[in-house]
């Protein structure tokens, strides 16, 4: 699974241009799907019918990841940029990006020996930064790029300390990663599941504006679990209260974010699933962020949901992180939660 | 060019914060064999090479690149496998959030440069400061006190990027590009054409703003010395002249620090020669190791000369490859008129 | 020793003035060198003579205090500081010029805190002409220097900074037998910026060059970006903002103190200075470090110091001086 991330997660597919980590997708598990109904819907939302006895399941993740569009090229060369879903431009400057015709570039902004006193010390803002592909006049950038053109994180996958993965876009190839290893284990016979399975891979989560709209109303699901990575700040220096969660500490089965409370009976449900078969497990200890699960939740009759997520350090940056327990965790929790019962 | 790449790659997978530089000493002694006919090193740090011209008697060319790079400085191993930094030399903490670094322990160890979620920020939009960063290893405490002990060095982990074809970006061009330029120029001159004995340094120390290099020149007493480094290049559009032009060749730093006489006879030298450069001002003083090279010893005439530079002290740092041939040219015709002085 | 500490403390010597203290120093030193000289700047010099490295051991003999910069008509007397003086630890604390007059530092509020331009020195005078007769612009004024014992061998006073370190080189010069051909520098004027040991440096031209002087600790200075404990041991300094120890030279410094059995710690120091950024580029630069003795609230009237650590500071020296 962790080659699966590895190489889902170079896929270039910020919000709205997620046609290559569909394909990739599409790609990797065409031989465990034969004879189930799948299809792309018109936002993009790549959907597979794996059925099964019982209710109503989705299981959705996002293919969409933050990157950067380009609104303008100045008569210098440089590009001038807005964000794909929300990105702190504190973990912008001077890291590098690509395009999706495979452009390369760094973000550019005005040097610390060069600011006036005044402006030393401030976050810089997306407006002063710009991204320089080489080019040293208009007309040349116009020859590598286009306004509307797509960005991401120019960055790579990698293994380190005891467990822990960094890459690009791991928010939320992570949870594509878990549900194509699932489609596999069905097909192979290791989860006979107890719903009636819908899978997801859904798009332009980042913005708010969600794919996940469309694919919920389509489905009509009962139940929904969205697998995700949930933002913590388990770092020296910051006190317990505020980590969220932590990493390296198993799944994290939400009560609620800002976005959903989550539905309590299957909440608990998972919980004594994961406690049963000895995942490790862990509950957020601070509301903040939210995710698909805000849309299906509420969308068409509505539906009871529950986000599985991995905690993630140093989220919508070059440096996602997350350990590679929790993402087995995840997986073997949602695993567990298939071939049982659904809740009384 | 492809000779350039080679030695500009070998000089970027050298290690060399500064303070530590000899972490290189293998790569600039690689590098050198078979140009130079001496290389020496001394207690702070620096490296000298020389290459002695045919003609006897002739004059010293001292030209200088620093060798050292900015880097971080563990302070304190903490749990969680966390470690707080402190700086070496100068860098700017609004680029570090998220930046890979490796920390150079017993056996080298990846890290990222921790950065506060949004959801604990306060409104506030002020760059982190130093003591509110760590660095994330990954390693439980213990674990990581095996490997990391205070006081090693920590390094933008290196990665090199070709740009649309001829911009090469890298954590350390900054002065590398500079010392692959001299190393370049010192393999293309030609002994018997050479007026000077040049004495190559690849100093030590210049981002702590000590300059090492002149501890060297206080004993050499050369006739001119040149000073290359790295200058802000224009990414932003500039209406304070503070940029030069990346890709537009090497640029003559004119200041109060350098000798104008001598910068004057070199550039005129150069256009008659239909050798291209720019330049710049620098008004007062040159914030490089020109500054320290003029008034070591007995004083020195100086020159500076510079590279354009994206993105300096960050991980990015971005130069035209065809610039660092551009110093390379200049350098090898100073060599070949000791005229130049008169 | 601890007579040594006391004797050397109890002599005030401003940056510039260290007349005094360096005739303190030279008897101390002189049945035990080859060679005691004092340089065109004021640094005294014990060499022992040897045909080994040349190691130049320094620690500085200035204090910090305050310049006489004027006499206003009400006798109030205007002062400039001298080094880094803490003004919050200064302020209404009893002063004493070189000449013995008694005094203390005022400032006109004291509700806020103390600015250095609202300083001034009185010393009971009621008229300029009466405060004339006792000092002259020109003249310094120390913060009265006190050596106190408190519980587990750590002591107050001041000023620690450095005569702490000047006593151990005393001390060393007595015990040391090496081959190494030995500088031990008492130099002036640290406190206002490294200016003596430059030239010192310069006219010995070492291979190695070790300061000894105070550092800050972490967990009374309130500091939590630097990891040294009273009483934990000596330091060896890695860094701090003047100056980066050559790297070999700290490897080498740590393997004898390990060989020596020799309680030492790391110190990165986040502020300050020492005599070692000098010796490390005066002349054709040196391998330079530095033994720290650790020390709480430097630069005010209590500086305080753990004689363990001190004690330990000495058999570095030694063993450095022997093996290095």
């Amino acid at each position: 699974m962790k080659e699966l991330l590895n190489k889902l997660s170079l896929e270039f597919g910020p919000s709205g241009c997620e046609d290559r980590v569909r394909e990739a997708i599409k790609e990797e598990i065409k031989d465990y799907i034969v004879g189930k109904e799948s299809f792309v819907d018109p936002l993009g939302n790549y959907i597979i019918h794996i059925g099964g006895n019982g209710p109503k399941l989705m299981i959705s993740a996002h293919m969409d990841e933050v990157g950067f569009m380009v609104k303008g090229i100045t008569d210098e060369g440089l590009l001038k940029f807005g964000t794909v879903g929300g990105i702190d431009p504190i973990c912008l400057g001077a890291k590098r990006v690509i395009s999706e015709s495979g452009v390369r570039g760094n973000i550019v902004m005005k040097p610390i020996h060069l600011l006036s006193p005044s402006e030393r010390g401030q976050a810089p803002k997306i407006k002063n930064l710009s991204i320089d592909i080489g080019a040293s006049t208009k007309k040349e950038a116009e020859e590598l790029t286009f306004v509307g053109d797509y960005f991401t994180f120019d960055s790579d996958y990698v293994e380190y300390g005891e467990g822990f993965i960094k890459g690009k876009a791991l928010d939320d190839r992570l949870g594509c990663a878990i549900m194509c290893q699932l489609i596999k284990d069905i097909y192979e016979g290791k989860i006979e599941p107890k719903y009636d399975t819908y899978f997801a891979f859904t798009t332009r989560e980042e913005i708010g504006y969600s794919g996940a709209y469309g694919a919920s109303m389509r489905i009509r699901p009962q139940y929904a679990i969205v697998i995700e990575s949930k933002a913590v700040a388990d770092i020296y220096g910051v006190d317990e209260d505020s980590e969220v969660a932590r990493l390296g500490d198993g799944v994290i089965i939400s009560f609620a974010d800002r976005g959903a409370i989550y539905d309590h009976t299957f909440v608990k449900h998972i919980k004594a699933i994961a406690d049963k078969n000895e995942i490790k497990n862990q509950t957020n200890r601070y509301i903040s962020g939210g995710n698909d699960s805000m849309h299906i939740q509420k969308n068409a009759e509505g539906a009871r949901v529950s986000t599985l997520s991995c905690a993630s350090r140093y989220i919508h940056s070059q440096s996602d992180v997350i350990h590679e327990d929790d993402l087995f965790a995840t997986y073997e929790t949602v695993k567990e939660v298939l071939k049982n019962d659904r809740p009384n | 060019m492809k000779k350039i790449k080679e030695i500009l790659n070998a000089l970027l997978s050298s290690n060399t914060p500064t303070g530590f530089e000899f972490y290189g000493n293998d790569t600039i002694k690689s590098l050198a064999e078979g140009i130079f006919d001496e290389i020496k090193t001394d207690s702070v740090g620096n490296f000298l090479l020389v290459k002695k011209s045919s003609k006897q008697n002739a004059k010293k060319l001292l030209i200088d690149a620093h060798y050292d790079t900015v880097g971080l400085m563990v302070t304190g191993v903490f749990k969680g496998g966390f470690l707080s930094v402190t700086q070496l030399g100068g860098l700017d903490t609004s680029v570090l959030p998220s930046t890979e670094v490796t920390v150079l322990g017993k056996e080298n160890v990846y890290g990222i440069i921790t950065s506060t979620p949004p959801h604990l920020k306060k409104g506030e939009s002020k760059s982190p400061k130093m003591d509110e960063l760590y660095v994330d290893t990954g390693y439980s405490k213990e674990k990581l006190s095996e490997l990391v002990s205070i006081g090693d060095p920590i390094i933008y982990r290196n990665k090199v990027d070709y740009i649309n074809g001829d911009y090469v970006t890298s954590a350390y061009l900054d002065d590398k590009a500079c010392l692959c330029a001299l190393i370049y120029a010192a393999s293309q001159m030609d002994k018997d054409k050479m007026e000077f004995d040049l004495y190559l340094t690849a100093s030590a120390q210049e981002e702590t703003g000590k300059s090492a290099v002149a501890r060297l020149t206080f004993d050499l007493e050369p006739d001119l010395a040149v000073v290359t480094d790295v200058n802000f290049a224009r990414t932003e559009k500039d209406d304070s002249f503070d940029c030069i032009e990346a890709g537009k060749g090497a640029s003559f730093d004119i200041s109060a620090v350098t000798d104008r006489k001598i910068t004057k006879n070199i550039m005129k030298y150069l256009t008659s020669e239909g050798v291209g450069y720019q330049c710049s001002c620098e008004p007062s003083r040159t914030s490089t190791n020109a500054d320290y090279v003029s008034i070591s010893g007995n004083g020195i005439p100086t020159v500076l000369i510079s590279v354009p530079l994206k993105s300096m002290h960050t991980p990015s740092e971005t130069v035209n490859l065809n610039d660092i041939k551009s110093l390379s040219d200049v350098l090898v015709k100073i060599s070949y008129n000791d005229k130049i002085l008169n | 020793m601890i007579d040594l500490i006391k004797k050397l403390m109890l002599t005030p010597s401003v940056s510039g003035r260290e007349e005094k203290i360096r005739e303190v120093i030279k008897n101390e030193v002189l049945p035990y060198a080859d060679e005691v000289y004092t340089d065109n700047m004021g640094n005294l010099i014990a060499r022992k003579k040897g045909n080994g490295k040349k190691i130049m051991f320094c620690a500085h003999m200035d204090e910090i205090g305050f310049f006489v910069t004027g006499i206003g008509s009400n006798g109030n007397i205007n002062v400039s500081p001298v080094g880094g003086i803490n003004a919050l630890s200064a302020t209404f604390q009893d002063v004493i010029s070189e000449n013995g007059v008694c005094g203390i530092l005022a400032t006109n509020s004291s509700k806020e805190l103390p600015k250095y331009e609202k300083l001034y020195i009185d010393i009971g005078a009621k008229t300029k002409k009466q405060a004339e007769k006792k000092v002259q612009i020109g003249d310094f004024f120390v913060c009265v220097p006190k050596f106190k014992k408190l519980l587990n061998q750590r002591y107050v006073g001041r000023p620690f900074d450095d005569r702490i370190g000047c006593a151990i080189l005393c001390e060393a010069i007595k015990q040391v037998n090496s081959d190494n051909d030995l500088y031990f520098v008492f130099s002036v004027q640290e406190e206002v910026g490294s200016r003596g040991s430059k030239p010192a440096t310069f006219a010995i031209a070492p291979d190695i060059g070790i300061a000894l002087d105070v550092t800050a600790t972490a967990e009374k200075d309130g500091d939590s970006s630097m990891d040294v404990k009273l009483g934990a041991g000596c330091t060896i300094k890695i860094k701090d903002p003047s100056v980066i120890s050559s790297p070999e030279l700290v490897k080498e410094m740590r393997k004898i103190a390990e060989n020596e059995k020799i309680k030492y710690q790391n110190e990165i120091l986040p502020f300050g200075g020492t005599d070692a950024s000098v010796m490390q580029i005066a002349g054709k630069g040196a391998r330079v470090s530095v033994i720290s003795i650790p020390s709480s609230f430097i630069h005010t009237s209590c500086e305080m110091i753990d004689m363990g650590d001190v004690k330990e500071a000495l058999k570095l020296t030694v063993a450095l001086a022997n093996k290095l």
